[in-house]
């Protein structure tokens, strides 16, 4: 029994919740396979570090993801890329990640330097994606629509893997409820992480997930 | 992406539930007419949700005061014929444990369903505390999902088995499965639903001792009769053949299933139960007359492991059983150490998949524990208290309590001494007041103190206990969702002012005030001392702004842009005030030491303007703070 083992990263309040479920939502819609999202509520949700466990497959048992089996992390912010790569099946998977770094607001705390976060998760993965959505996001004036951009990403990843429409999930897109501008930016957000996913994802890291939904 | 509510109208349909939700369709589906829950989590979307869809289907649901006050009335309900089911936090059974334990002896007349969410490793809980364990302590059936996808349909079920037997029943949730989404599929939604009862007067619903010792023995014979029940229970089933048997309560058996397809593991039994308590006592043992070993693997206390040990003994069965001795006892379970247990049962190689767990980390990354989010009236709260003790050099002691504000035990306040239960602060206070010479300041929310902090209140008066309770009133359970509490302005109910409360019951020194004025908050502490020290009573700061996600949410749907904030360079003398001990995300230190401010996380809230002794901070546009007001109070 296979499955596709997402995880979903970054810091509370970063909208990591409603990346899972728009996921989840959008493979529900598109394909006849079953999803589980496991979710953190409550304390972690303020500001601390948030991990979502997201699998896809015909049939899902566990809820929650093994240390060392993700095939896939997105990332909101780069210091919990790093705290959770060893959830990632080393150099067997891919990471996405939001090219955003949030100071933990503890007095006198020692950041880790960018670069160095970036060549750690590297070395774990067997292919990395860094994205502009926060920048982008924040260009717009809607700063928490740095979500949407990892959900076109791993859209159209998704879609080449034959278990996601793109229709499916503009729709969903639409249904966020929120006002138009913000649903406008969060539109304009997913097609560029669409897009970005469409120029730089190769065939061999499509071939190295399609295993993994093989039954 | 649909709401809850859009939901009434689909049935027989897949859709992405919450395990909470489907809690609550499951409820739905079976005809609930009461619902009521204290908010805590991972409980508290059951309720939520059911609040959500009230009106359009005439039942009652309510946020009560605290879950011992909710299980009073579901109970009411189910004693008076009406189909109820009331939801709390593992720790929340504590609270209702009294009525909990009654509820069995006197029996009910309709299906009552007590959902309980357990939260093994400790996400958001003080302990995590195995409540299993009460359906041995009180004779009250427990159940379990053992697959996320069943807990609606076992919902609905367990009202039809209470209302069979009329007896409380116990549906035991944990995290991963309150807070999984897996797709469900939906049935029939009643037509009507009975909101209605009787209550037929019996002399055993009052439990003096003579009624009681009638219904102890009352409640043994339906126990007995829920006993032989279990024994041909739909959602239990035996899987496989060999001579090794696993048995798998509740959610360990999604675990266990994954394990033993993913490696193809087919000569062995599997037990998928979903009757925790009692176990359906021949159906097991009928499998385990002629076995080699079994091994009970469940999560957290051997509660299964137990009984079925018990079983083994009564039968005279010569196997050896296995459980905690190799799963252990702490914390949640997970794919790798089922994946290590089930190989040493089994005896087979299952490698823990290509982890990194040996690999070491060359980064040093630091810790994130939660904050308070940008806006948060409590930061400036726990800021001047934390400057005055310093200032003043003053031996403070300061239990805390459950809520938002336990976040202050961490840097840079480090102002939460002892936080243990809901009401604790007080109570503890009350104590240290008794023991310590240091000045006594105890910290609780609005919902925290309707709660169980009023007795303790009650209590500093009546013994006089030199206490300075501070009221954090932010107008709303924040922590766990923004639900209602009786100091909410919520339409149609009776808002309850903190202050009335302290001084109905005679505290005499009793000052509200607003967190974001600094000097404010010291002058009144430095009073609140000075009364306690002369008087040796209580007083009380209620301390009152709403939350700011509440705020903010109300302001941006009243089409209010708010400008954020920035540090005017030129001014900002890198004192690191704003960032070291204000402590708001938003604000980061640069290379210089000077502060700025992140676009991305600043809400403009303004509260770091008067933390600034240079007056650097400014918003980015201007305009007018007083007429945010309404907004914030």
């Amino acid at each position: 029994m296979m499955t596709l083992n997402i995880v979903v990263v970054g810091v509370g309040g970063q909208g990591i919740l409603s990346l899972a479920r728009v996921i989840g939502e959008a493979v529900l819609n598109s394909s006849d396979l079953n999803v589980s999202i496991a979710e953190t509520h409550g304390l972690s949700q303020r500001g601390g570090s948030v991990i979502t466990h997201i699998r896809i497959g015909k049939g899902i048992f566990a809820p929650t993801i093994a240390e060392g089996d993700a095939d896939v992390m997105l990332a909101l912010e780069l210091i919990e890329a790093a705290r959770y790569s060893s959830y990632l099946k080393y150099k067997e998977s891919i990471a996405v990640i939001d090219d955003r770094l949030i100071r933990p607001s503890l007095p006198k705390v020692k950041l880790p330097n960018r670069d160095e976060l970036i060549k750690h998760i590297q070395d774990r993965t067997y292919r990395m994606f860094v994205l502009e959505g926060f920048n982008e996001a924040l260009k717009r004036g809607s700063p928490l629509s740095a979500n949407m951009a990892l959900f076109g990403f791993i859209s159209s990843i998704l879609e080449r893997l034959g278990i996601v429409k793109n229709e499916v999930s503009l729709k969903i897109i639409s249904s966020l409820g929120r006002s138009e501008r913000v649903i406008k930016v969060n539109k304009e957000l997913y097609l560029i992480g669409y897009e970005e996913a469409s120029r730089l994802v190769s065939s061999d890291v499509l071939s190295l997930l399609k295993k993994r939904l093989l039954i | 992406m649909g709401r809850f509510k859009d939901l009434l109208k689909v049935s027989n349909t897949k859709v992405l539930l919450l395990g909470n939700e489907a809690i609550a369709r499951g409820a739905i589906e079976a005809g609930v007419g009461v619902a009521t829950a204290y908010p805590g989590t991972p409980s508290s979307e059951i309720v939520e949700s059911l609040m959500e869809v009230k009106d359009e289907l005439g039942i009652y649901v309510e946020w009560s005061v605290n879950e011992k006050v909710a299980f009073e009335i579901a109970y009411a309900a189910a004693i008076s014929g009406v189909r109820s089911l009331v939801a709390m936090k593992h720790v929340g059974l504590n609270v209702a444990a009294d009525p909990f334990m009654s509820s069995a002896y006197t029996g009910v007349e309709e299906g009552f369903v007590i959902v309980s969410a357990d939260d093994p490793s400790m996400w958001s809980s003080q302990n995590e505390q195995d409540n299993r364990i009460y359906g041995l302590h009180g004779y009250v059936p427990v159940f379990e999902t053992t697959i996320v996808s069943e807990v609606k349909d076992l919902t609905k079920y367990l009202f039809d088995f209470s209302s069979k037997h009329k007896h409380p029943v116990l549906l035991r949730s944990t995290t991963r499965i309150s807070h999984t989404r897996a797709p469900i599929m939906l049935g029939e939604v009643p037509r009507k639903f009975k909101t209605k009862g009787v209550f037929k007067k019996d002399t055993k619903y009052v439990l003096t001792p003579v009624n009681a010792r009638r219904d102890k023995l009352a409640m043994l014979e339906r126990f007995s009769r829920i006993k032989q029940d279990v024994e041909k229970f739909p959602f239990n089933k035996i899987e496989g053949s060999g001579n090794k048997v696993i048995i798998a309560p509740g959610i360990a058996y999604s675990y266990v299933k994954e394990v033993i397809e993913e490696y193809n593991l087919n000569d062995v039994i599997v037990v998928k139960l979903t009757t925790i308590y009692p176990i359906p006592y021949n159906m097991i043992a009928d499998i385990l007359r002629d076995v080699s070993a079994i091994m009970v693997i469940e999560e957290l206390e051997p509660v299964v492991e137990y009984q079925v040990k018990d079983l083994i003994v009564n039968e005279g069965l010569k196997v050896k059983v296995y459980g905690k001795d190799i799963t252990g006892l702490p914390y949640e379970l997970n794919l790798n150490r089922v994946k290590k247990s089930l190989g040493k049962f089994l005896n087979v190689e299952i490698n823990v998949g290509k982890d990194n767990l040996g690999r070491k980390q060359q980064l040093e990354l630091p810790a994130r524990p939660p904050t308070f989010c940008p806006g948060c009236p409590y930061r400036p709260l726990f800021y001047a208290i934390k400057m005055f003790i310093i200032s003043k050099k003053l031996n403070a002691v300061t239990p805390g309590d459950i809520g938002c504000y336990a976040l202050a035990s961490n840097e840079p306040f480090k102002l939460q001494d002892v936080v243990i239960e809901m009401g604790g602060s007080l109570g503890v206070g009350n104590g240290f007041s008794k023991v310590l010479d240091d000045v006594v300041i105890a910290f609780i929310g609005d919902s925290t103190f309707f709660h169980a902090g009023i007795p303790p209140l009650i209590n500093a008066v009546f013994n006089k206990s030199r206490l300075i309770a501070v009221i954090l009133d932010n107008e709303v359970t924040a922590m766990t969702g923004h639900q209602p509490s009786p100091a909410s302005k919520v339409p149609g109910k009776k808002r309850i002012l903190i202050e009335d409360v302290a001084k109905g019951v005679g505290v005499r020194f009793v000052k509200v005030v607003d967190p974001f004025k600094i000097d404010v908050v010291k002058k009144t502490l430095e009073e609140a001392i000075e009364f306690t020290r002369k008087e040796n009573e209580p007083a009380v700061i209620v301390v009152r702004r709403r939350c700011a996600l509440e705020a903010f949410r109300d302001m941006r749907r009243a089409g209010i842009e708010i400008p954020i904030h920035a540090v005017d360079k030129n001014k900002c003398i890198a004192c690191g005030i704003c960032y070291t001990w204000f402590g708001c995300p938003a604000i980061t230190p640069l290379p210089d030491g000077k502060a700025s401010i992140d676009p991305g996380l600043c809400i403009g809230c303004g509260a770091c303007v008067n933390v600034c002794p240079v007056k650097a901070i400014k918003p980015v546009k201007t305009y007018r703070p007083e007429e945010l007001s309404k907004y914030w109070f």
